[in-house]
């Protein structure tokens, strides 16, 4: 059964009943069935069409397109080209508020280290000498690395994390505040006020007391907290395992001896001298008359800080020098001249 | 270049585009086709421009009722038509023109909305792809009962958010310029919008159109 073209316009329009839909079906299974559905479609669709585009414009642009095969654009791609939506841009909002300060805070996080400690390293060839806000001071050899926490220190303790060789003169405070270095290992050197040496390099930790005294807090072989108490001139070492030695050392010349060091200099230009200077001691030296730069030096002076060197050098060179913080200033001693 | 320079003009008053009325006889059309098949065997270019110029505007006006935005229905049928050509697939026509362009742009208008509706993968849809000829009249059926279900679908819409809905899609406004007209804000325009998307998405999921099309291509293929 053949449907007439009235049904199947009543079809396109979408109101056809199920058996005029059935009968539609059953026609399209005939060969010659689609060329009239079509047909049909297009007589329907030009009788009754949704608008009628601007096909002139269309056109222009499809020559063109013929006549330039450019990577054609996708009509997908260029008509998805999507509103910004309200929603997502609240969206957005939302994930900044979540997002920006769990970045903040990872970034804290990482670097916390920075925000709460003061670090100071040295290198192969430096010695370096640091006051702290109490007035202890810690004398490090090269290759050592303290940390100093930027808040809170003297405020209940005074807590220091330490990893290398060093020298620390530790003043005693009136609330008799304890001074703690903590190794990477978890020794702890604790003191009230004393002067002793620390060293901690890759396979032992070694403390050395020079005066006054101390407790030393670490994790025997065991693995159980155990606590020494130690006396002047005693010297422990404690390697990785926790095995401690402990040994009455007597010669207190060969306490530290790495904080002084042999500058030998042979007709060596001063800008020179003051360049080791800087390069061991980490201080600035500035020299305000020309003329010295001019001079040399010749001698071997043995030194443990950067005061020490330029006091030597002052003497030897008879000239005057100031320091403030870690800058020494040479200037020619200008009593001296005079008087001569 | 004008119509006039044509060598096979389509008789008839007028362009035959511009005036849908004059093409109402099928003879004529029968008549267009013969034509325009004399005008490929000559040059390819002018048939194909004579073929566009006598089915732009009714494929247009068919691929909205898919897509319902007139800017994609102009751009699938633009689309179709340059790929007509450059690829040379009026050689392989083997019936009308006219059923294997309405053919293929039913498929394109298809593969676009299921692209859209779905958004499954960021992949577009390989338009060139399903324009070969397929007369399986199963096919033809389901293609019918998707417009029309969008239709349906559209119609059930509360007067003002079929208003918006079309506004959007049709005309491509942007919220802002239907919040202008229509006196809202630029998101209760938005919530319209997306509500009516997700009806029309329910309403195909209910049929299940889409799925049975799918599978259907899937089948053939």
């Amino acid at each position: 059964m053949e449907p007439t073209k009235e049904i199947v316009y009543t079809y396109f329009a979408g109101h056809a009943t199920s058996v005029q839909k059935k009968i539609i079906g059953e026609w399209l299974n005939r060969p010659d069935a689609r060329e009239q559905f079509f047909q049909w479609l297009d007589e329907w669709e030009r009788s009754h069409p949704q608008y009628t585009p601007d096909s002139v414009a269309v056109l222009e642009r499809l020559r063109q397109r013929f006549d330039d095969p450019a990577p054609a654009t996708s009509p997908f791609r260029q008509l998805y080209r999507a509103e910004p939506s309200f929603r997502t841009g609240w969206r957005w909002q939302w994930a900044a508020a979540v997002v920006i300060p769990v970045l903040v805070a990872a970034g804290l996080y990482l670097t916390q280290d920075w925000w709460n400690y003061r670090t100071i390293t040295t290198n192969a060839q430096q010695l370096r000498t640091v006051t702290l806000p109490d007035g202890s001071t810690v004398a490090l050899n090269s290759q050592s690395t303290l940390r100093v926490p930027r808040w809170g220190y003297g405020l209940l303790s005074r807590r220091v994390q330490f990893r290398g060789e060093a020298v620390f003169s530790v003043r005693h405070l009136p609330d008799h505040q304890p001074f703690v270095v903590q190794t990477p290992e978890g020794v702890n050197v604790e003191v009230l006020g004393t002067e002793f040496s620390v060293s901690n390099r890759r396979t032992s930790t070694e403390v050395v007391l020079k005066k006054g005294k101390v407790k030393l807090a670490y994790r025997s072989a065991q693995q159980v907290q155990e606590n020494l108490i130690m006396k002047p001139g005693d010297w422990v070492q404690l390697d990785q395992k926790g095995t401690l030695k402990l040994r009455q050392q007597t010669d207190s010349l060969k306490f530290a001896g790495w904080r002084y060091r042999h500058f030998v200099f042979n007709s060596t230009p001063l800008p020179e001298v003051f360049r080791q200077m800087r390069e061991v001691f980490g201080v600035t030296v500035h020299c305000n008359d020309p003329e010295l730069a001019r001079r040399t030096l010749t001698g071997t002076i043995r030194a443990g800080s950067s005061d020490e060197l330029a006091e030597a050098l002052a003497e030897l060179l008879d000239l005057r020098v100031t320091h403030a913080n870690q800058t020494l200033v040479f200037s020619p001693n200008t009593d001296k001249i005079t008087n001569q | 270049m004008s119509a006039n320079t044509f060598p096979f003009r389509p008789p008839g008053p007028g362009t035959p585009v511009s005036n849908p009325s004059a093409e109402s006889s099928a003879t004529a059309t029968y008549d267009h086709e013969l034509f325009i098949r004399k005008a490929f065997e000559q040059d390819a270019r002018q048939g194909c421009e004579q073929l566009f110029r006598l089915y732009f505007a009714p494929l247009c006006s068919h691929a909205v009722r898919f897509v319902y935005n007139r800017q994609v229905a102009e751009d699938l049928v633009a689309d179709l038509f340059y790929h007509f050509y450059a690829d040379r697939q009026y050689e392989r026509v083997t019936g009308s023109y006219r059923a294997y362009l309405y053919q293929a742009v039913r498929n394109r208008a298809f593969n676009f909305i299921r692209w859209e509706l779905g958004r499954q993968g960021t992949d577009e849809p390989d338009v060139n792809e399903p324009d070969q000829e397929s007369g399986q009249p199963d096919q033809l059926l389901l293609q019918d009962e998707l417009y029309q279900t969008l239709e349906r679908a559209v119609q059930e819409l509360s007067p003002q958010r079929q208003r918006i809905f079309i506004m959007s899609r049709f005309d491509g406004k942007s919220y802002k310029e239907i919040a202008g007209e229509l006196a809202l804000s630029p998101k209760t325009v938005e919530n319209h919008l997306l509500r009516a998307l997700s009806s029309v998405r329910a309403a195909l999921r209910r049929s299940n159109l889409l799925g049975l099309i799918v599978i259907l291509l899937a089948a053939l293929r």
